[in-house]
């Protein structure tokens, strides 16, 4: 009796770390555990609502996406003249080549930049 | 505004550029492969010396499961490899034998003075393009066959691997646009994430596989079986901690040592890292996602590609690779093993205290949350994550950002010397532009108005053209520095590819940075 309760002791404890070390062939139901990063499943079972989690993944992600879209929204807006600064300078920069390669014949390279790639 | 006025930031006093200090890439990378291989070689003797698991219960069977196949193949590709290896460097003695004696001997008298230079050229260039060949072969030979169990895993789930493709994606360009100023080239960090994928990925696999094989033989022991589990348990986690975090920055490590221009300090080394960090990321997680039912996905991803994305390994591997990104100036070996050393024991050290930590915390997390499953899920794996790997966020953001400052700093004097450096220099800078180029968000703003009326032609060539006057500025920021190397790119090569950009170097000749230098 004694003998057969170690060995059930042992063989749950054997099954436990086998679970952990080298993870369930068969499909898991450790999902909700937290996350491992050691190579294994984690031994705790339990639901998950999947669903939930489903739904925050997708809302995470579309509120970052959101996020950028309007900071890059309010900081054109407000920033509009730098901008028209910032594009004007760099015309001048490349108006600047374009007046030395092309000459005169070609509009004296206005259009800066966009005469510059190629 | 101030702060980048030319009165504030006054050209650096003239004083001769000390010795550079030279440095081996090539040679020390193929070192850093061999140790990777030297470890897989330890896991093999272990497993052949583990002691057989005796017991009387039927359950023991569990540790002796088949070989994965992938796993099998890796053993025998690696013995392929070291054969391949062996050989490539037995034809790069021969080679650098024969270059020797053949720039050591006479020419002969067939030729005139004029073509004995040239006739040396040709006997050194070809011999040098077949040590190349074979040195890139050897670490292809090295590394490549621990690209095979990752691939069979990403293979085997390309439905898991589409779906966290976007978020990692996402998160890569985010890495990629934390360079502020001068960014390394999308190719290179397309490498560490490669790296992170195949190799990384599946180096951590295969010796934890190892682990598996051989722990249960040496730690199992029948008599205490409570005592025993908890060492299998704690030495799991470490395992899997020093593989993982060592298979990460080898690739930091090869990178670093064989493109040391582009990685030049923690700016680039934690991009580089955090690059290699969601390569090995988005392995394991496609990893995992296959044990489980698809049904079962969403919870995963959650704790993978939502919360702990930028955390956990992410993390790790930026601080690994701020330690090596640290190394670069040190003129002093020690101080250099002392920087790397200590980026790889935070990597480490925090991979094993996440690791054991999680599975600590797990236990109570319903307990915290009056066992609701929801709430557990959106706030308790979110705060688990911050109590285990929040620290080593935070800490490789600032490093970042006191990198990033570095950098504004030191640009900003390059920048203004540069644009005052008279007619050459100022046609490179001119001083107008050193306000925009030291503005990361004006030139985002100037980015987006460009794509918006040039298109990406437009936005390609203006981004190109501002890194090159941004690289140039890095590097002549880098040559007044003590522990300057010798793979600092020649200052008039920067500034006539700068020039070209501009469309002025119709006389300049050479735009292109030679590839001996891009590869340093």
């Amino acid at each position: 009796m004694k003998h057969g309760f170690r060995l059930v002791r042992l063989s749950a404890l054997a099954v436990a770390t086998a679970l952990l070390v080298l993870g369930p062939s068969a499909p898991a139901s450790a999902q909700c555990a937290g996350p491992t990063y050691h190579g294994g499943l984690p031994v705790r079972v339990g639901a998950c609502p999947e669903g939930v989690a489903g739904g925050a993944s997708g809302a995470v992600w579309a509120v970052v996406v959101l996020a950028a879209g309007l900071w890059i929204a309010y900081a054109r807006s407000r920033s509009r003249a730098t901008t028209d600064t910032d594009l004007e300078l760099i015309d001048a920069v490349f108006s600047e080549a374009v007046t030395e390669t092309a000459g005169d014949a070609h509009g004296e390279g206005e259009e800066g930049l966009r005469h510059a790639w190629p | 505004m101030t702060l980048t006025a030319p009165g504030v930031f006054p050209p650096p006093p003239d004083r001769p550029p000390g010795p550079r200090v030279p440095r081996h890439g090539m040679a020390s990378a193929i070192a850093v492969v061999l140790t990777l291989s030297v470890a897989y070689a330890v896991g093999q003797i272990l497993y052949w010396t583990a002691p057989d698991i005796v017991s009387p219960s039927p359950w023991v069977k569990i540790w002796l499961l088949p070989e994965p196949t992938p796993f099998k193949v890796t053993r025998v590709l690696l013995v392929v490899g070291w054969c391949v290896a062996t050989l490539l460097a037995l034809a790069l003695l021969l080679t650098r034998r024969r270059a020797t004696a053949a720039t050591a001997a006479p020419t002969g008298d067939t030729g005139s003075e004029q073509a004995e230079p040239m006739a040396r050229f040709d006997a050194t260039a070809r011999p040098r393009l077949t040590l190349r060949a074979c040195q890139f072969g050897i670490l292809g030979a090295l590394v490549l066959p621990f690209a095979v169990m990752p691939l069979a895993a990403l293979g085997s789930n390309l439905p898991q691997l589409l779906l966290c493709l976007p978020t990692t994606g996402a998160a890569l360009f985010l890495v990629h646009r934390a360079q502020l100023y001068r960014r390394m080239p999308g190719w290179l960090l397309l490498a560490g994430f490669g790296w992170g994928v195949l190799i990384g990925g599946g180096f951590g696999l295969v010796m934890i596989t190892w682990f598996q094989r051989y722990g249960a033989g040496y730690f199992l022991d029948f008599q205490r079986p409570r005592d025993s589990i908890r060492e299998i348990y704690t030495l799991f986690c470490l395992n899997g901690a020093v593989v993982a975090e060592f298979g990460k920055a080898a690739g930091i490590a090869v990178l670093f040592l064989l493109f040391r221009r582009h990685i030049d300090g923690v700016v680039s080394g934690v991009v580089v890292g955090a690059a290699v960090g969601l390569g090995h990321n988005l392995t394991e997680t496609v990893h995992y996602l296959g044990f489980v039912n698809p049904e079962h996905h969403p919870a995963q991803f959650w704790d993978r590609q939502v919360v702990g994305l930028m955390a956990a390994h992410v993390a790790f591997s930026a601080l690994a690779g701020a330690g090596f990104g640290a190394a670069r100036w040190l003129p002093e070996r020690r101080d250099r093993w002392v920087a790397v050393g200590g980026g790889l024991l935070a990597a480490v050290g925090g991979h094993f205290e996440t690791d054991v930590v999680l599975m600590r915390l797990d236990q109570s997390r319903g307990e915290w949350f009056s066992h609701n499953e929801t709430l557990s899920l959106l706030l308790g794996i979110p705060l688990m994550t911050v109590i285990t790997s929040g620290v080593f966020v935070a800490l490789y953001v600032l490093i970042l950002r006191r990198g990033l400052r570095a950098q504004a700093a030191g640009l900003a004097r390059a920048l203004h010397a540069e644009a005052a450096s008279g007619p050459s220099g100022g046609a490179a800078v001119t001083g107008p532009e050193v306000a925009l180029l030291l503005s990361p968000a004006r030139r985002l703003l100037l980015e987006m108005r460009v794509w918006r009326r040039d298109g990406t032609a437009g936005l390609r060539h203006l981004v190109r053209f501002q890194q090159a006057q941004l690289d140039l500025a890095t590097q002549r920021w880098h040559r007044e520095r003590v522990g300057a190397d010798s793979f600092i790119p020649d200052e008039q090569q920067l500034r006539e590819k700068v020039i070209d950009l501009k469309g002025l170097g119709g006389t300049s000749g050479t735009s292109e940075v030679p590839a001996r230098k891009g590869l340093s």
